[in-house]
């Protein structure tokens, strides 16, 4: 099957006073339709810079190279007004706090039929009619009413519930979803995964989820991407990766979670997440906390080994 | 039995929001052992960090008494206030917010020493430097600021400067929430070592259950405002008996787990505007007729093993 979204070796660096900030160093992926992928890493692994590049929201003095093909086309080259036209329409975005990404002074059925009327594609009667129905179909009781409320009348699960609304009334192809339930409650954390997966099957859309939470990435998605300082450090199906997670900054991180009932006690990864400004340019950027470091590493990028088809893992302890 | 070191004696605290009580704490008690961990569970909205504030004395209580090493904390008077305030310290979510930024980490950790006036210059910076030994922070972090350190590091130096008048109770309240896992780990780790080592007691508050099961001995489960379950943390994670804790436990992602189809529905309400009878009832699917009537009281029904609710 064809790629919708195919990323070759993207980089975005971003030009700052003290320097160059190596946010992403060259990370390549596909995405199939209907696929989900959760990209985990901690802050600063390039996460959410990676994402924000395919969606062209970043500042003027992020330098974005590489190439980002979505249905066949190079994103990168399209201008600010073509990439409108995608934004919101053929690929939307929900972030990690919906209260400060929706407009307070804005009801909220409006912000939910923007995107429609926005993109011309249907009148503003049908636009309502839309929204109402899409307002019940992520869980929002009594939709009606709620159309004519504020932000602030909302619970935080409410608000995300409607910022996946806003995000899904275009039908769009592809969702990406950065820390989607990172502020909410368990419970409610709980629900809203649930929603996602739910209107995923309904509809077929391609999800891209940003987490540093590896259980919600494992219980959600098809494929795991893990980064680190910028680059993939391993990639496979989610079964694969369960059963057999090979790169050692994965298995490090594995190992630092807390898992309920298990009784393990917890093996840290020693040392801090590299600073950006002074990654190498070669060299594996997980090398100075790696248990397993060799000379080479840091000398040599990693090599790309490939156990499968599907499960790549860039270390020199698997060559 | 052990000496108690901490009695929280029907605790409420409300707060005026207009013309509405908005009930934060209604009606909590629990004793603590000496050298125990007790670990605070709930959603946001559940009170547990006006709780923590409670037991620090930090606010008066609109009814009940806390005691601290069986010395209430809102009527000491104040020269005894100096010697409790003490036993007991704080670590709080963001270390950056907590610590002084105009102050060198040096002095950041010296303060609580200069203030109850602690030895000389020298030995101040002695113990400073030894304190931040036992935490991991470099010697040569003495005259940095907080701002050039990672959050992990940050957070180092905060539970330093809570150990400089060594406390017999610490409070955390959510420490590691703000941290990247692999930091987490380091930290929470910490935490268990200087906890041997000094022989401390800890109140550790977070909303992450495995976290918590890290960390404490002991496990209390709140919501809107009240203790719904409290027991040793084997019993409360293997034996859950109360159908909020079990929810709770349910919607926990595990690694390679499934999505679930959660009955659970809804959100915590509102403290201003709470449910009558059982706080949990509209959540709750054994509800029964009782439940929307009757507030339950938190009864042991094992040994040690407490919970609120009118199936029991």
């Amino acid at each position: 099957m064809e790629y919708l979204l195919e990323i070759k070796n993207l980089k975005t660096h971003f030009n700052t006073k003290e320097g160059i900030v190596k946010a992403v160093n060259g990370i390549s992926y596909g995405l199939k339709k209907g696929e989900t992928v959760s990209i985990v890493g901690e802050s600063g692994s390039g996460k959410s810079v990676s994402v924000l590049s395919i969606m062209r929201l970043l500042p003027p003095y992020a330098k974005i190279n590489g190439e980002i093909i979505f249905k066949g086309e190079n994103l990168l080259t399209y201008d600010d007004k073509k990439m409108r036209k995608i934004r919101g329409n053929n690929i939307s975005m929900i972030f990690q706090d919906p209260m400060s990404s929706l407009n307070p002074t804005i009801k909220i059925g409006q912000q939910i039929m923007e995107p429609l009327l926005w993109h011309h594609k249907v009148s503003k009667n049908e636009a309502r009619h839309k929204t109402i129905q899409i307002l019940t179909e992520v869980g929002i009781p009594s939709a009606k009413e709620r159309f004519h409320q504020y932000p602030f009348e909302f619970s935080g699960g409410m608000r995300q519930r409607v910022m996946i609304a806003m995000a899904l009334i275009s039908e769009p192809d592809l969702l990406i979803a950065d820390e989607p339930t990172t502020s909410l409650d368990v419970t409610v954390q709980a629900q809203i995964l649930q929603l996602i997966r739910k209107i995923q099957e309904k509809r077929g859309t391609s999800v891209i989820l940003i987490t540093h939470n590896l259980a919600v990435a494992t219980m959600v998605s098809d494929y795991i991407i893990v980064m680190y300082g910028g680059r993939i450090v391993e990639k496979a199906t989610t079964e694969e990766f369960l059963k057999k997670p090979l790169h050692p900054y994965t298995l490090g991180l594995l190992n630092s979670i807390p898992i309920l009932k298990s009784k393990k006690s917890l093996n840290t990864i020693p040392g801090q997440p590299p600073n950006l400004r002074e990654l190498e340019e070669v060299g594996c950027p997980f090398a100075k906390r790696c248990g397993k470091k060799m000379s080479r590493c840091e000398e040599e990028n990693p090599p790309r080994i490939e156990l499968s088809d599907t499960h790549i893992v860039y270390c020199w302890l698997y060559e | 039995m052990a000496e108690i070191i901490l009695q929280v004696e029907n605790v409420k605290k409300y707060f005026k929001v207009g013309k509405k009580d908005l009930k934060a704490v209604d009606g909590v008690s629990f004793n603590l052992e000496k050298h125990r961990s007790l670990g605070i569970v709930g959603e946001s909205g559940s009170g547990k960090s006006t709780l923590a504030r409670l037991i620090l004395g930090l606010i008066p209580p609109t009814e009940g008494d806390v005691k601290l090493l069986g010395k209430s904390v809102f009527k000491v008077t104040k020269s005894e206030n100096y010697h409790l305030r003490r036993q007991v310290q704080m670590v709080f979510q963001n270390p950056y917010l907590s610590l002084f930024p105009h102050m060198t980490i040096g002095k950041n950790i010296e303060e609580p020493l200069r203030l109850h006036n602690i030895g000389t210059k020298q030995t101040r910076k002695s113990i400073v430097l030894n304190l931040m030994e036992q935490v991991g922070i470099p010697h040569y972090y003495y005259n940095s600021f907080p701002h050039e350190l990672s959050g992990g590091q940050q957070q180092r130096v905060a539970i330093a400067r809570a150990l400089a008048l060594e406390p017999q109770l610490i409070i955390f309240d959510e420490p590691v929430s703000s941290l990247d896992v692999s930091i987490q780990a380091q930290i929470l780790n910490l935490l268990l070592e200087l906890k041997k080592e000094k022989n401390l007691s800890y109140i550790f508050i977070a909303h992450d259950l495995a976290v918590v099961e890290y960390v404490s001995d002991l496990i209390a489960v709140m919501y809107l405002g009240v203790l719904v379950e409290f027991a040793q943390t084997e019993d409360l994670l293997n034996e859950p008996l109360h159908p909020y804790t079990q929810t709770l436990l349910k919607s926990v992602p595990v690694i390679g787990g499934e999505i679930l189809n959660i009955t659970i529905s809804g959100e915590i309400p509102s403290p201003l505007n709470p449910p009558s009878g059982c706080p949990f009832h509209p959540r709750c699917s054994y509800k029964k007729e009782i439940c929307t009537k009757e507030k339950p009281i938190l009864k042991e029904i094992k040994e040690g093993h407490s919970i609120a609710c009118h199936l029991y």
